[in-house]
């Protein structure tokens, strides 16, 4: 909700919420009024001086000095400013050119049309990780290589990769990097979803979304949508206009902006879906359901958190603060009941049915009537805190959250859906009505909205199984120590949130981030509802969306709280969860080889002692050691780990031995390069371990600007059987040399 | 050295030609395969590789150019090394294809060259034509992000049409012949590389054809 505020920021400015900056003294009677804390550049922003009960000295003289170098006199000037930043403004009072005293104060100036400055989460420079203002390859393999675990990120500047605005960076944000990169463009060009109903909210990401000061529209197969919300620069979601129908193919959208189409998008139109007749009915269930995901989720909460060893007193707070949610969410809806009852109810309960339905209402209700519970434990499986007690619990909270993560989006989706077709449709509701149901939406938007934002933090916590061991290539008479772990996928953001720096960074940083994407990936309506608060002078939503701002929503979880539960919950889980994995036990995950794969010996330390299998006709070299362990909602995953027996080590050297140094040469062992240079060399070897046996060395040619390439192969630890000779001068590009030798 | 004379008619012909040096080094983009005999409507892949020296493969941006009337672009897909492979992201547009390809998994490997994409044709040209897919490297990175040098992009090319599958008849070609403009174009000069000609007998087959460099000192 984070992004109407801007818009709703610099709109209501101009009407009352002008700030009155405490003075830096209090002895000085004066102080500055601007006329918001927010501007963009080029925009004019008025500064005056208010005069309070002083000393009696009258000032006469009042000069404004600007941190970007201008400098104004006057008790009201105005100012614009060409670059954004923060700028700072010292206004000094003078008389009888005596300084009476001065005030400062500060004003955030953001790029003309960037709606969401750096203090709501989102990324203010997307794709750009290293810091040079672009989104380039260098970004794209940064992404890349901190998502894949390689490398450190700062979390902040990572953020910076959330390319569609889900508050996480993964391996979806990397695609859309590289491809921006591929057109040499600032932002990727795609649609958020793939298939949508009329009425269903929609969104979409285009460089061309940066220019600003012209209207933006989005046509579907030539229909306007209702409406548009362009939040963030490059960003913007609408709702799928009514009378589009599923075809044979999908449907065209066109981004057009200033009158011109500057994209076009493919969406699967989907068929409508049948609502049961009685809608008011129909939509008290859906409350309904919701309440009982919202009690689901509190449960879950609690009896995880709680269970990890909360204090009594933040048991305690997180238990009034999950009441305080249900009871605002139920007193909502007794008065959108009572509505319902009155004239206009019926049409008021058809237009919300529309939207969830529009939103996935039905995908939602089959989704829950599948069987999430997890798969019971084999009987026979040894105790295992992670698989018995960790795994459980996060399947459960995550079972549970991606019931509100899914409301939520259904509830925001069908609160566009409702007022676009309240303000634009021809079946207008009556005002009071109206009201009364955009009320409801943005009251169940607070638990829900909150909620789904813990959703989104929990649900990207994807188990996974591997296998790991000390070592997989194994020597005569060696063995390996195996170990079988649980894997925590996106875990990581939570745990160096959570215990690096504390429940406010999530807070602050990561739940802003997420609402704020929710908000422009979910919901169209924002800035519609806040034109109709604004129009009807009802401050409740800028009141909520300020409160929601400083994260002190009051009437449901408070920041403290939700801050305070993560945290813990980091706190408990994390230090289980070193590096994004735990240990499980190996005797209840890893199979026992077959009798010529060699044998595991498991430890009561909960991992496994591989030997390879004695030497014999049946001896194999390459075994797969293989595990499997069912997760969250049953699902099962499998891991492998190769294993390579009695090795040897074997040293390969190979070089350019011509008159001329001008080869370069490259030496493939089991399809990978193993040994080259990045230019012509007269030796270089690299030592392996190659299991017993006979092994296919490959050496290739890769550059002889002669047309001659004079090469050497050499083998120590292995005897050379056959193939190519091991020196010549016909190694040029294109062609290889094959050598098969044997380790004893 | 052993060449696969068992299934094509293979011929090494020293080419005399004045050429700009030339060779296969780090930041060259190339097909591993470069010469390929398909029929009109028949599919065929090309993986295009870059070679990244003794330094791990970091991250590349290439583009092919080609006829669309030509030969249509069925689908780009990861390369695979071995265990390793790297993340693609494609756009095919009529007569282009740009690809980002990127190593999320390792900071050590892979090394050498490395196949990046995959790229699925289907000629839809005239028997016996020959279409040409053309390479080249904008940007590339090693795994620890210093930048490639910008290296080479050497072509591809489809001859419409059945390849023989057994040995036909041998081929000289002048030092001068358009197989061995073709021959440079798929390699780096000095190199050797199977070129799909149409034989004596009129049946397509390969021949491997060897280019001369531009060293002056003969490198024994």
């Amino acid at each position: 909700m984070f992004i109407a505020i801007l818009a709703l920021v610099s709109c209501a400015s101009k009407d009352n919420p002008e700030e009155i900056h405490d003075p830096v003294s209090s002895a000085v009677a004066f102080q500055i009024k601007v006329d918001s804390g927010i501007v963009q550049t080029g925009e004019r922003l008025s500064l005056s001086v208010v005069e309070g009960q002083g000393d009696g000295v009258t000032p006469s003289e009042y000069q404004w000095t600007f941190s970007d170098g201008q400098k104004l006199t006057g008790k009201s000037v105005s100012a614009a400013f060409s670059a954004a930043g923060t700028v700072k403004v010292k206004l000094e009072a003078f008389a009888a050119n005596q300084s009476l005293g001065a005030d400062e104060a500060q004003i955030s100036v953001v790029e003309a049309g960037a709606l969401a400055p750096a203090a709501f989460g989102l990324p203010q420079a997307p794709g750009d990780i290293d810091g040079n203002h672009a989104l380039e390859l260098e970004d794209a393999l940064l992404a890349a290589q901190a998502t894949g675990g390689l490398i450190a990120v700062d979390a902040d500047i990572l953020g910076n990769a959330d390319m569609d605005l889900d508050g996480r960076v993964n391996a979806a944000d990397v695609a859309l990097m590289q491809k921006a990169v591929l057109r040499g463009e600032p932002l990727p060009r795609a649609l958020f979803n793939d298939s949508g109903r009329p009425g269903a909210v929609v969104a979409l990401v285009s460089p061309a979304l940066m220019t600003t000061g012209k209207t933006v529209d989005v046509k579907v197969d030539g229909r306007s949508a209702p409406q548009v919300l362009q939040a963030v620069r490059g960003y913007a979601s609408f709702v799928v206009p009514d009378g589009v129908t599923k075809g044979s193919s999908p449907a065209s959208v066109e981004l057009v902006i200033g009158g011109t189409v500057t994209d076009r998008f493919q969406l699967a139109i989907l068929d409508p879906v049948a609502m049961p007749a009685d809608a008011k009915a129909d939509v008290q269930h859906f409350l309904t359901e919701l309440d009982a995901a919202l009690v689901a989720q509190q449960d879950a909460l609690k009896s995880q958190i709680s269970s990890l060893s909360l204090s009594d007193s933040d048991s305690m707070a997180l238990l009034a603060a999950g009441d305080a949610s249900l009871k605002e969410m139920r007193r909502s809806r007794e008065q959108f009941t009572t509505l319902l009852e009155g004239s206009d109810g019926e049409a008021m309960a058809k237009r919300l049915q529309q939207g969830l339905y529009a939103n996935g209402l039905a995908d939602f209700r089959n989704e829950g009537s599948k069987a999430l519970a997890l798969r019971a434990a084999a009987a026979s499986s040894v105790p295992d805190p992670i698989c018995d007690i960790v795994l459980p619990k996060l399947c459960a909270l995550k079972s549970a959250v991606s019931k509100t993560g899914a409301a939520s989006e259904i509830l925001g989706g069908a609160c566009s859906a409702v007022s676009a077709v309240a303000l634009v449709g021809a079946a207008r509701l009556r005002q009071p009505k109206l009201l009364a149901l955009i009320e409801l939406c943005v009251n169940l938007s607070v638990p829900i909205e909150i909620a789904g934002a813990i959703s989104d933090f929990v649900d990207p916590i994807e188990p996974g199984l591997r296998l790991t061991a000390d070592k997989t290539t194994l020597g005569q008479n060696e063995s390996a120590i195996v170990r079988s772990e649980i894997t925590f996928t996106g875990v990581e953001q939570l745990c160096s949130a959570g215990v690096s720096a504390g429940g406010t960074a999530i807070l602050d940083k990561t739940i802003g981030r997420i609402v704020v994407g929710r908000v422009i990936k979910h919901n169209a309506a924002l800035n519609v509802l806040s034109q109709i608060f604004a129009k009807f002078g009802d401050k409740k939503y800028v009141d909520f969306l300020e409160s929601y701002v400083q994260a002190g929503v009051s009437n449901t979880l408070s920041a403290t709280q939700i801050s305070g539960a993560l945290s813990d919950f980091a706190g408990k889980l994390c230090p289980d969860i070193r590096l994004g994995a735990a240990q499980a036990v190996a005797q209840n995950i890893i199979q026992q080889p077959a009798i010529d794969e060699g044998n595991l010996l498991f430890q009561a330390d909960g991992t496994a002692k591989y030997y390879c299998a004695p030497a014999g006709p049946l001896f194999k070299s390459k075994i797969d050691l293989k595990g499997s362990k069912a997760l969250c909602g049953g699902k099962v995953a499998n891991a492998k780990i190769s294993m390579t027996c009695a090795t040897s080590p074997v040293t390969i050297t190979m070089g350019d031995n011509g008159s001329a140094l001008d080869d370069i040469y490259e030496v493939i062992v089991d399809g990978r390069t193993v040994l080259t240079s990045s230019g012509p060399i007269r030796s270089t070897s690299i030592t392996l371990q190659l299991p017993r046996g006979r092994t296919t060395v490959t050496m290739r040619g890769l550059a002889a600007p002669d047309g001659i390439g004079t090469y050497f192969i050499s083998f120590s630890g292995a005897a050379f059987v056959g193939g190519d000779p091991l020196s010549g001068s016909d190694l040029v590009p294109g062609t290889t040399k094959r050598f098969i030798i044997e380790i004893l | 050295m052993l060449m696969s004379l068992s299934r094509f008619a293979s011929l090494l012909v020293a080419l005399c030609v004045a050429l700009p040096a030339s060779a296969q080094f780090v930041g060259d983009v190339y097909f591993v395969a470069p010469s390929i005999a398909l029929p009109a409507g028949g599919t065929g892949d090309l993986d295009l590789a870059i070679f990244t020296g003794d330094k791990p493969f970091g991250a590349t941006v290439a583009t092919l150019t080609y006829d669309p009337s030509k030969v249509e672009i069925l689908s780009v897909s990861e390369g695979v090394n071995g265990d390793d492979s790297v993340h693609l992201q494609a756009q095919v547009e009529a007569g282009t294809v740009r690809i980002v390809a990127l190593n999320p998994a390792s900071l050590q490997r892979p090394i050498g060259s490395v196949v990046v994409a995959r790229i699925r044709v289907r000629p839809t040209g005239a028997l016996g034509e020959r279409i040409v897919i053309r390479s080249a490297v904008s940007k590339a990175l090693y795994a620890d992000r210093t930048a490639m040098r910008a290296g080479s992009g050497f072509d591809a090319e489809i001859i419409v049409g059945q390849q023989s599958t057994s040995a036909t008849s041998t081929l000289l070609a002048a030092d001068n012949s358009p197989l061995a403009d073709r021959a440079r174009r798929l390699r780096p000069a000095g190199s050797e590389v199977g070129v799909i000609t149409k034989l004596s007998d009129g049946r397509l087959g390969e021949v491997r054809v060897r280019t001369k460099g531009t060293s002056t000192v003969r490198d024994r």
